[in-house]
């Protein structure tokens, strides 16, 4: 199926493992689209927060700082064929894994 | 107050500093095996159920690997897949057993039956509220298996109860029951305690499935319905609370209902607070306390969508952990794209999730998640092993290899936190020792003779910040005839228990600042007639317990020769502060001399106590820290006081203070200043003063300044203050008995 390159699609954050009170910025193509402060791992579930935006159904940048620990990652994608994005911080280590649409098919996942 | 301070401080005012420094060891001796440690519990949290947690020879660590290859404790951790969970859910050996009367004690014994862990766990009771927590590793001694040995490597609580290192089980049947004899060795006299089995499982729970309209639960699972499984697993139709009975629970299930989907509000989905409203609403176990009782619900769709399978929801109120739920229109209803078991597999993911909700609510963390926080013994991640608590898909190999070897059970160390961490780490709601728990110990008697209460004197049990709490102690004789109880009953703390909790922390208990010995006396207490004393519950050796402002529960427990008595629950406020300043000031105040200062009425070498106090008394002289305050200060002032010196700085351990150069001087005293602070503080608003000092230091504190000023020949002024109290007391209807007393010292001092 061709997508609109115009047209828009939601692209969601999962804010997951090793957050504790920290601000996570999201950038899309380097402009801020998504901020979440005081975020917090909920133990019960390991999520903390799921953080949504529109984006472009093109090629994006997607860029996730986390400022407390001078933490940046960043990584390009399709997100039409994105489920979600895995945001998990590992000490001063932030780590982001697109799950796609057709990982997610094979392998639903979520918190529990 | 005043009674408890003064008895055995007058006339040595170096009492309170000997006493702290002297005291130190013993007083945080007592802290230790005392204090309650654990607030609401999140996850594993550990603690201390009184207070201490022992570690003597960690046992051997339980390694996170998939199931089969695990280096556990256990050997049956090692039979293929489903092997250990075969047969019947209980052991002929294995469950819970009470110590034979009258001994309360408990123990578990973990031998035999589904998953054997090879443990001993037990309770060791004695007197109101002394209690140890042990675990055991034992082997079997004999190839009947009927005797096990091992070391005890877990204590909590009063260790002292508990010398022994050593552990030696005997099981044998006698009249058809089991019993269990253990002596415990090693170090010490040898001990033998004898138990008899009450049930086959470790812990007794209620679960009840509740579901919204529409959406059905799965509560069991045929095992062989989906073709990815463990080649040995049995096959069988798995109920949830067969799961949980091959865990060691004595299941029940309560009646299911059907929550109607209004309850979810306009969007239809539910939020945490809609859910636990349901709880309330619905759960027919429902009563906001700690017990073996839980609430399942299965509902669509949680506000946060499809990617939450379930969620242990019960985080709000007093009571956690008691209502858990699991959505059926989640991620775990979706199968994956290819699989060809469809049905099957959102069965299985249904269940699981349930099993795995449910164990939340056992306070059992995510696998991965087992060295965060504070656990009860070390604990070490599983981030691979084939639980309920892992999950499927984070595993190598992903969910299908995760079920190719899921034997459908907990983990090695899950299930011996489930059978043998203290109950109540484990037990649903239960936030602390002291909710529900606290003295539940006491051998309270069906038909008491005696009736102990925890009051204060005035209409709201409402303090000011800063403001020092005293209580009122009142026993009283509701049998039919006299009885003899001890003079100093309700004075002598070494066999009380008094527990503060702050709603939301943990309770604590508090510790008196001094002992006394006592000669013991009885006195005769008429049918009718009651006995009172004060007790100053604000600050003990172990800190200021009503520092902070909230709402707090104070209750108390008294042993006597030959029954336990508990007193009400007092239901206590302390306001916010009134500003900054006294926010600021609270710094000051809330510290170990002030404190102790409070407590003995003053002092005159806590110099820095003093200070702060006076601060007090003069920024705040309308709030009643002020009187208290004032109080502290000039009392000592009414009479020269001795003070021990120490010449250098104090050598510890100290052995002869004589030696030391420690010599004895008399401070001055300062009649003036202490009869105009004390009237102060005790005359100008003297309801005031009574309410905030209590009735009973009030009484203490004017006949005190009576005395005084009578010894300095001011028997009219000394009758003055008799009779602006006689007034005060009179309209604040205090008991004939005690008024009859101020008119005779009055009449005194006028005589005079």
């Amino acid at each position: 199926m061709v997508q609109d390159s115009k047209a828009e699609v939601s692209l969601a954050f999962h804010l997951t493992r090793g957050f504790a009170g920290q601000t996570v910025i999201v950038r899309i193509n380097g402009k801020e689209a998504a901020r979440s402060a005081d975020t917090r791992t909920d133990m019960r579930t390991d999520l903390a927060r799921i953080l949504a935006c529109k984006v472009a159904a093109a090629p994006t940048l997607a860029e996730v700082e986390v400022p407390e620990a001078a933490a940046k990652v960043e990584v390009t994608i399709e997100p039409a064929q994105i489920e979600f994005i895995v945001v998990t911080l590992d000490g001063r280590e932030l780590r982001i894994k697109p799950v796609t649409k057709s990982d997610y098919a094979r392998e639903p996942r979520g918190y529990l | 107050m005043a009674k408890s301070r003064q008895t055995g401080t007058r006339g040595s005012k170096a009492a309170p500093s000997a006493r702290r420094s002297s005291g130190a060891t013993v007083a945080n001796a007592d802290r230790a095996t005392t204090q309650s440690l654990e607030a609401s519990a999140p996850l594993h949290e550990g603690g201390g159920e009184a207070g201490k947690v022992e570690m003597q020879a960690v046992p051997p660590p339980v390694v996170a690997t998939a199931f089969g290859q695990a280096n556990l404790p256990s050997p049956h951790s090692q039979l293929p897949a489903g092997a250990a969970i075969t047969g019947a859910d209980f052991g002929q050996s294995s469950g819970f057993y009470a110590e034979l009367s009258p001994a309360r004690g408990e123990l578990r014994v973990d031998v035999d039956g589904p998953q054997p862990l090879q443990r001993l766990s037990g309770v060791i009771s004695e007197g109101i509220a002394d209690r140890l927590h042990w675990v055991a590793n034992v082997e079997p001694v004999d190839p009947q298996h009927t005797q096990w040995r091992g070391a005890i490597w877990y204590r909590n609580g009063t260790t002292a109860l508990l010398p022994h290192s050593t552990v030696d089980l005997t099981l044998r049947t006698v009249d058809g029951e089991r019993e269990a004899e253990v002596t415990f060795s090693g170090a010490v006299t040898p001990r033998t305690r004898l138990y008899r089995r009450k049930s086959t499982y470790f812990h007794p729970v209620e679960f009840e499935f509740d579901a919204v309209e529409g959406v059905t639960p799965i509560l069991s699972y045929a095992t062989h319905s989906h073709p990815n499984r463990p080649a040995g697993l049995p096959s069988e139709m798995l109920s949830i609370e067969t799961v949980y009975r091959r865990s060691g629970f004595d299941v029940t299930v309560g009646t299911p209902g059907v929550v109607p989907a209004a309850g979810a509000g306009a969007n239809s989905t539910w939020s945490n607070t809609e859910m636990h409203d349901a709880m309330r609403t619905y759960w027919s176990r429902f009563a906001g306390i700690a017990q073996w009782a839980l609430w399942v619900f299965f509902a669509p769709m949680h506000d946060d969508g499809t990617s939450l399978g379930g969620i242990m929801f019960d985080d709000i109120g007093p009571q956690h952990r008691q209502g858990t739920a699991i959505f059926a229109n989640s991620f775990v209803s979706q199968a994956p794209a290819n699989e060809q078991a469809k049905a099957a597999w959102v069965n299985r993911m249904l269940f699981w999730c349930a099993i795995h909700e449910m164990g939340h609510s056992f306070n059992l963390a995510h696998s991965w998640q087992k060295s965060l926080g504070q656990s009860w013994i070390p604990l070490a991640d599983e981030e691979n092993v084939r639980s309920f608590m892992n999950y499927p898909y984070n595993v190598p190999g992903g969910q299908t290899a995760f079920f190719s070897d899921f034997a459908y059970r907990f983990s090695e160390q899950e299930l011996l936190f489930m059978r043998h961490a203290p109950e109540r780490f484990v037990e649903q709601g239960n936030a602390s020792w002291f909710d529900n728990h606290a003295f539940r110990q006491a051998e309270t008697s069906p038909e008491p003779k005696l009736r102990l209460e925890v009051r204060v004197n005035r209409n709201n049990a409402t303090f000011e910040f800063l403001e020092p709490c005293t209580v009122e102690v009142k026993l009283t004789n509701i049998s039919d005839g006299p009885l003899l109880v001890g003079e100093r009953v309700l004075s002598d703390t070494d066999h009380m228990v008094v527990i503060v909790k702050r709603d939301g922390d943990a309770a604590k208990r508090w510790q008196p600042f001094a002992q006394y010995c006592w000669k013991e006396s009885n006195a005769v207490l008429d049918a009718g007639s009651s006995r009172y004393d004060s007790l100053f519950v604000g600050a003990g050796s172990g800190g200021w317990l009503l520092a902070e402002p909230g709402w707090y529960t104070i209750q108390l427990a008294l042993k006597l020769d030959d029954e336990e008595l508990v007193s009400n629950r007092l239901r206590v406020r302390v306001t916010p502060p009134q500003g900054y300043d006294e926010a600021y000031w609270a710094q000051n105040f809330f510290n170990e001399d002030v404190g102790s200062a409070m407590a003995f009425d003053g002092s005159r070498v806590l110099d820095e106590a003093n200070t702060v106090m006076q601060e007090i008394a003069d920024r705040f002289p309308d709030r009643a820290v002020a009187r208290h305050a004032l109080v502290a200060l000039r009392r000592p002032q009414l009479r020269r006081g001795k003070i021990m010196s120490m010449p250098t700085a104090l050598q510890v351990p100290l052995e002869s203070a004589a030696q030391a150069g420690a010599y004895l001087s008399l401070a001055k005293s300062d009649m003036d200043g202490a009869v105009k602070g004390m009237s102060d503080a005790l005359l100008k608003q003297p309801a005031a003063a009574a309410e905030t000092l209590g009735h009973i230091d009030y009484k203490s504190y004017c006949d005190r300044l009576s005395w005084g000023l009578a010894r300095e020949g001011e028997n009219k002024e000394a009758s003055k203050v008799q009779a602006v109290m006689l007034k005060t007391l009179e309209s604040r209807q205090v008991a004939p008995k005690v008024l009859a007393e101020i008119k005779e010292k009055k009449a005194e001092y006028d005589a005079a």
